[in-house]
């Protein structure tokens, strides 16, 4: 393990301010940085007025408390070409994607990391509910301490060979312990209200979002059909975009039991809704995965979680290749939703994931490149998506 | 921490604060008060003001206190239009003007102003002739000439006389934002007879918060803040004793010092040029075409580098640089003033040094030195 100068990631939060806090009791020299990976001024004023964000400044003022160097790398471009780009992207194509797992694989980590190379800092370092654990003098990323926080969910797709030299300092710990060690350094962000908003979204209002992007007359943000599965029309949507897989939500009444969306079809607009009993699925296929371990055989049992927050489930490998990897779940699942991420685990080791492109009955999704049964899961196996419902947490 | 970035804010200087210091108990009080302790806080203000008025050749009766730059240049502009929104009014500004200049243009505009920006040659000088050929039709129109006197980015000295005598051909007015060059450059009125003239402390060692507005006998200009009739209702508010006593104080050491100072921050300049173009070949030192550049400003760019990177790699040398205008949130956006002059690009890197009474050579050596470990030891290579 690589010991003297890290880099650390300092959102202005309070497990980010703890991990530095960490990092220097432990004898390092650390050095903050703060990602500026978005101007929410943007929106409201013609003067840029980011030099005031709030993140930026409570992190600021955490260095210095802790006496560390403190900067700011601008990463605007770069996030709103691989991150907000793809959310809009994706949503369009009736999918529900996880902009922090697209941040953490493609704009955070290799920014620290190039960064890192460039001020000679050896090690990088995060505050997020995951370890790093040493099997056979191999860095691997393992579920948190605290389950209910753990955030690897997130992770699965940061490059590799990054583990080595990231350090988690706040994974083995649970989120009060964080905020009393706060509190104990007389951090100003020891009692900061945990942020549940995707940080480019505010108020949480994604629709507000891609109307900006994409303009009020897109076919995501225009009426269509809500139809049954037997193709039945029952009722007129506001724009596709709007729902995601096991919505109850604004959905049309007066059915005998709860209706769910099911599948969002954008060709046609369609929203296809059913009872609970359509929504499960026991088998899945992802795509654009990455290991962060040796690459699992078919066959092998490994664990599964397909969403946020969601238990760790029993799964079978039946196929894996260079793109992705197909999965019978042991017990079925609700709303296995294209967009979201499934990541692997053998214990409290992380695999690796991949993207859900498709969910079905058991046996229906064989390989990596089965043919889609839902329409929304027919795309080219080069393109990369990622997504998940929009209420999960930030990370 | 070695500062190279005077034109960002140059530190208090001792004799500054001594001054200042030295009139607490005499000064500190409102110079509206009536009573005894008023009057002294009003002498105070008024020597001031008649010292600071005198670098550039002007009455005390044509010197206003603001709360500093940003604050002048937008009385000058924006009162400029406003006193004449019946008249069909124009603002003739450059493209490379600070941004007190550039957004209250802007918001001029929006109020029914006519607003031109005149372009620059690729060393960002603004040349009288396009000045001319803005004005040649509407003469009778109330116009604004605003033009700085030397930028705040890239250090072009503008031939601020040639454009003066220009716009009072046409019968306008000219307003110079000299906030970079005051206290060095000979702004005496019977060179440059500017009618107005914004001018700042803090850029010359005195304190921040505290500005003035040179603004000639007979030029009508509306308040943009209302209150009291201080500064005759320019500036409205409660004045700043302390702070003028220390912003005259700033300038006297500044004349006093020109004579000497000046040749050296040029053989500074120079020598930094030198060190850094040796080492990085590719070095593109900016403005340097240009007639005259401000003495203790160098602005070079590294192609082919990350700004941010190199930035931050220079700041935990221990050097204190900018990139040409100051963000805190570490933003860097594509400068304006090098899209005017042609310059810049992707993947380029700016790096703006500038000196102050206390530079030395060694500081500059280092400045050097921290730049190049940076970039030749290809650590902040741009990622594309």
């Amino acid at each position: 393990m690589s010991v003297g100068k890290i880099l650390v990631a300092m959102s202005g939060g309070v497990d980010s301010s703890v991990a530095a806090a960490f990092l220097v009791e432990q004898g390092h020299t650390v050095v903050g940085a703060t990602l500026k990976t978005f101007c929410y001024s943007e929106i409201d004023g013609p003067a840029k007025t980011c030099c005031g964000l709030e993140g930026i400044a409570d992190a600021r003022s955490v260095a210095a408390r802790l006496g560390i160097a403190h900067v700011v790398f601008d990463v605007e471009r770069a996030f709103t070409d691989d991150v907000i780009d793809d959310f809009v992207a994706e949503y369009a194509a009736g999918r529900t994607p996880i902009p922090c797992v697209r941040c953490n694989s493609f704009t955070k980590f290799r920014d620290l990391v190039r960064r890192a190379d460039a001020l000679d800092c050896d090690g990088i370092a995060t505050g997020h509910y995951a370890r790093i654990v040493r099997r056979e003098g191999v860095a691997h990323l393992a579920r948190a301490e605290d389950d209910g926080k753990d955030q690897t969910y997130f992770l699965w797709g940061i490059p590799r060979d990054v583990l080595a030299r990231l350090h988690l300092p706040v994974g083995d710990l649970r989120k009060p312990d964080v905020r009393a060690a706060a509190r104990t350094l007389d951090l100003r962000t020891a009692d900061k209200p945990e942020s549940f908003e995707i940080c480019f979204v505010p108020d949480n209002d994604y629709a507000g979002v891609l109307r900006r992007y994409l303009g009020n007359d897109h076919p995501a943000l225009s009426p269509g059909a809500f139809v049954m599965e037997d193709g039945r029309a029952v009722g007129q949507h506001d724009g596709y975009a709007r729902f995601t897989v096991g919505q109850r939500r604004g959905l049309p009444g007066g059915f005998p039991e709860a209706m769910f969306v099911l599948e969002i079809r954008p060709a046609t607009r369609e929203v296809v809704i059913g009872p609970r009993a359509s929504l499960v699925a026991s088998s899945l296929r992802a795509s654009g995965a990455n290991w962060l371990a040796e690459r699992p055989e078919p066959g092998e049992e490994v664990g599964v979680r397909i969403r946020h927050g969601a238990a760790v489930v029993p799964a079978e490998v039946v196929a894996v290749d260079q793109d992705g990897f197909a999965l019978e779940l042991a017990l079925p699942q609700n709303a296995v939703t294209p967009g979201q991420s499934a990541v692997l685990y053998r214990d409290e080791v992380v695999l690796g994931g991949g993207v859900i492109h498709e969910a079905g009955a058991p046996g229906q999704c064989l390989s990596p490149s089965a043919s889609a049964r839902r329409s929304n899961a027919s795309r080219p196996s080069s393109e990369r998506s990622f997504g998940t419902r929009i209420t999960t947490r930030t990370s | 921490m070695i500062y190279l970035d005077h034109a960002a804010s140059s530190p208090l200087r001792p004799e500054v604060w001594e001054a200042m210091r030295s009139r607490l108990g005499t000064a500190d009080f409102n110079p509206a008060s009536t009573h005894a302790c008023g009057r002294q806080a009003q002498d105070a203000l008024d020597e001031a003001r008649a010292k600071i008025a005198s670098a550039v050749g002007a009455s005390r009766g044509e010197m206003f206190f603001t709360a500093g730059g940003t604050a002048s240049d937008n009385v000058a502009v924006l009162g400029f239009v406003r006193r004449r929104l019946g008249e069909r009014p124009r603002v003739v500004t450059s493209a490379i003007e600070h941004k007190a200049v550039l957004q209250a243009a802007k918001q001029a505009a929006r109020e029914g102003a006519d607003v031109v920006f005149l372009p620059v040659d690729r060393h960002g000088q603004v040349d009288p002739d396009d000045l001319d050929r803005a004005l040649a039709d509407g003469d009778d129109r109330p116009t604004l000439v605003s033009v700085m006197w030397a930028n705040n980015e890239v250090g072009t000295i503008q031939p601020i006389p040639a454009l003066v005598e220009v716009a009072h051909r046409h019968g306008a007015l000219f307003h110079s934002d000299a906030v970079q060059g005051f206290g060095k450059l000979d702004m005496r009125s019977e060179r440059a007879p500017v009618d107005l003239l914004t001018a700042t402390a803090h850029k010359l060692g005195g304190p921040v918060g505290i500005g003035a507005l040179v603004c000639r006998r007979g030029t009508c200009l509306e308040p943009l803040v209302f209150g009291g009739a201080q500064e005759r209702g320019i500036w409205p508010g409660t004045q700043n004793p302390i702070g003028a006593v220390g912003f005259a104080a700033a300038v006297r050491l500044c004349l006093d010092e020109r004579e000497s100072h000046l040749p050296n921050y040029r053989a500074l300049r120079e020598l930094l040029a030198a060190e850094l173009r040796t080492a990085i070949p590719n070095l593109v030192v900016h403005a340097e075409g240009a007639e005259e550049r401000l003495p203790n400003l160098l602005s070079v760019g590294i192609p082919g580098t990350d700004q941010g990177t190199l930035l931050v790699a220079i700041d935990l040398a221990g050097i204190a640089v900018s990139s040409g205008s100051a963000c805190s949130s570490g933003s860097s956006t594509g400068s304006h003033v090098l899209d005017a002059m042609g310059a810049g690009g992707e993947d380029y890197s700016v790096v703006r040094f500038s000196f102050g009474p206390g530079t030395s050579e060694q500081d500059v050596r280092a400045g050097a030195a921290a730049v190049i470990e940076a970039v030749v030891g290809a650590r902040v290579a741009a990622a594309s």
